[in-house]
């Protein structure tokens, strides 16, 4: 599970892969698609995708020529998970923390 | 509330939290070794405060026992700087090793209209490093986050 998500994150980690993955956000598109906004050779191109696909991220279709490239989230729903339950591990600390913070208030006050 | 910042491609974590009193008060509260015991950590863990010196090139140093496995895990670090009540720094390690073992701390306190908005850095060794911080069990993460669900549904 860990590699999984060091893989996703090491992923998106690059500018490139992440302005791809936000195209396919509106929807599948093929590779020469792809490839047109970014002053790169179809080789580069190809290679990003190569580290999308491996992280789980797209996932190519195996028909025809077309062979669209796809948005694939369950990788993207791991990583939020774990950044919603750390967020709710802090807030949890915090909340008690607070709840300290107001009685030491209150013994001042009073 | 508690806001989580973790981007893909940078080797830190930054949380914010904003405390609704004077940040006099919040920074005591927050460097206080007698509450640490009653906020820091996970729930299901008993910490205790072994050395908590808050002064530059003072040392700290937290055991947290898992109230269900009784396994321990101690946390230690040095006091960079203390400048009391606008901010601290200090490096954190978990004495267990593994990714993402050492990391250098910046906490901030800045109070707007009487109330204090915390921020603290956490400033991984790289990129790989922080990423590789996320715990393996994921699974066991997204049950309790579900518990915690559950309870704030029943508290509610």
């Amino acid at each position: 599970m860990e590699d999984e998500l060091s893989r996703t994150f090491a992923a998106l980690a690059d500018p490139t892969r992440r302005a791809i993955l936000a195209r396919l956000a509106d929807g599948p598109a093929p590779v020469n698609e792809l490839a047109q906004p970014f002053d790169m050779t179809a080789q580069a191109i190809s290679k990003h995708l190569k580290v999308l696909e491996a992280a789980g991220l797209i996932s190519r279709s195996r028909q025809g020529q077309w062979r669209p490239c796809r948005l694939e989230v369950a990788p993207l729903d791991a990583v939020t998970a774990w950044i919603a339950r750390y967020r709710a591990a802090w807030q949890d600390s915090f909340d008690r923390l607070e709840a300290e913070i107001k009685k030491i208030q209150a013994k001042e006050d009073g | 509330m508690t806001e989580v910042i973790f981007e893909p491609g940078r080797q830190d974590i930054i949380i914010k939290r904003e405390f609704d009193a004077p940040r006099d008060v919040v920074f005591q509260a927050f460097t206080n070794p007698e509450l640490i015991p009653r906020w820091w950590g996970a729930r299901r863990f008993t910490t205790t405060v072994e050395w908590m010196d808050v002064r530059h090139g003072g040392k700290w140093r937290f055991v947290s026992r898992n109230n269900e496995d009784g396994n321990e895990y101690a946390f230690r670090g040095v006091y960079h700087d203390v400048v009391a009540p606008s901010g601290t720094v200090f490096t954190f390690e978990f004495e267990h090793g593994g990714p993402g073992y050492l990391q250098l701390v910046t906490e901030s306190f800045e109070e707007v209209d009487g109330r204090t908005q915390y921020v603290q850095v956490s400033l991984f060794q790289s990129v790989e490093d922080r990423d590789g911080w996320i715990p393996t069990d994921m699974d066991r993460g997204i049950r309790e986050s579900m518990d915690l669900l559950a309870d704030l549904i029943a508290g509610s």
